[in-house]
């Protein structure tokens, strides 16, 4: 297939997510609103930065779907890139792994997990954590990333505390660029 | 249960795969998991933070 199409398909599977998602926290009575980075009259907002920071502060969760709009990048992509529109504290990414290992830990039962990286030593190590466009551009705007095991009930909140759940992947000599 | 009784972020960005959302059926969307998810969602709302959400797409569609 070709990838941009197989892209664009992509791009609606997360659309489809954003709609589970936004239904269920309905259901949980929390406010949430839809917004995706292509336009879908009817179904969702489009992706508006200014109402997105509007609702942010109004209590609302915003689901931003569609990754980027573009082919070629990926929904870590889109991550960062939200995240940092948005003058996010931290990308907090949410897997079914417990962290960054040293090797894959299926693998290797001996591999080994971070607590805390720096920017460099992932790029050095060619660790795992996301693809490289989606990491460069976290590094290059000094925006911390946390991955922990979302399967975990009760992690995020942990992680919201300030317990140190996981990996966290900061620059410790910089102050984030706002 | 925690050190801290306050949130240490005021804004976050909750980056969730496709595959987070897929439970025990091996594809697609669990609504149980999506469920506790939203309730996961919502006492970070209750505690006052900020949250904004990138979902993946692979547990519907994958790529390349």
């Amino acid at each position: 297939m070709n990838r941009v199409v197989g892209d664009q398909m992509g791009m609606l599977a997360t659309v489809m997510n954003g709609l589970a998602m936004r239904d269920a926290l309905h259901r949980a009575y929390v406010n949430a609103r839809l917004m995706s980075a292509v336009d879908l009259k009817g179904v969702c907002d489009s992706y508006n930065w200014a109402e997105a920071i509007s609702m942010l502060k109004e209590g609302r969760v915003v689901i931003f779907a569609a990754g980027t709009g573009n082919p070629f990048f990926t929904t870590d992509s889109a991550a960062c890139l939200r995240g940092i529109e948005i003058e996010a504290d931290i990308v907090l990414k949410g897997t079914k792994v417990d962290g960054v290992y040293s090797e894959d830990p299926v693998k290797n039962p001996d591999a080994e997990m971070y607590t805390t990286l720096d920017y460099s030593t992932v790029l050095d190590k060619e660790l795992k954590v996301m693809d490289l466009s989606a990491f460069t551009l976290a590094r290059d705007h000094n925006m911390p990333i946390r991955v922990f095991n979302m399967n975990k009930p009760g992690a995020l909140r942990s992680v919201i505390m300030g317990e140190e759940i996981g990996t966290l992947i900061h620059n410790p000599d910089k102050k984030r660029n706002l | 249960m925690t050190a801290n009784p306050k949130p240490v972020y005021r804004r976050i960005l909750l980056k969730l795969s496709g595959e987070a959302l897929v439970g025990e059926q091996g594809f697609g969307i669990d609504p149980k998991v999506l469920d506790r998810m939203a309730q996961e969602i919502k006492e970070l709302i209750e505690l006052g933070v900020q949250v904004g959400i990138v979902i993946g797409g692979g547990n519907i569609f994958r790529g390349e």
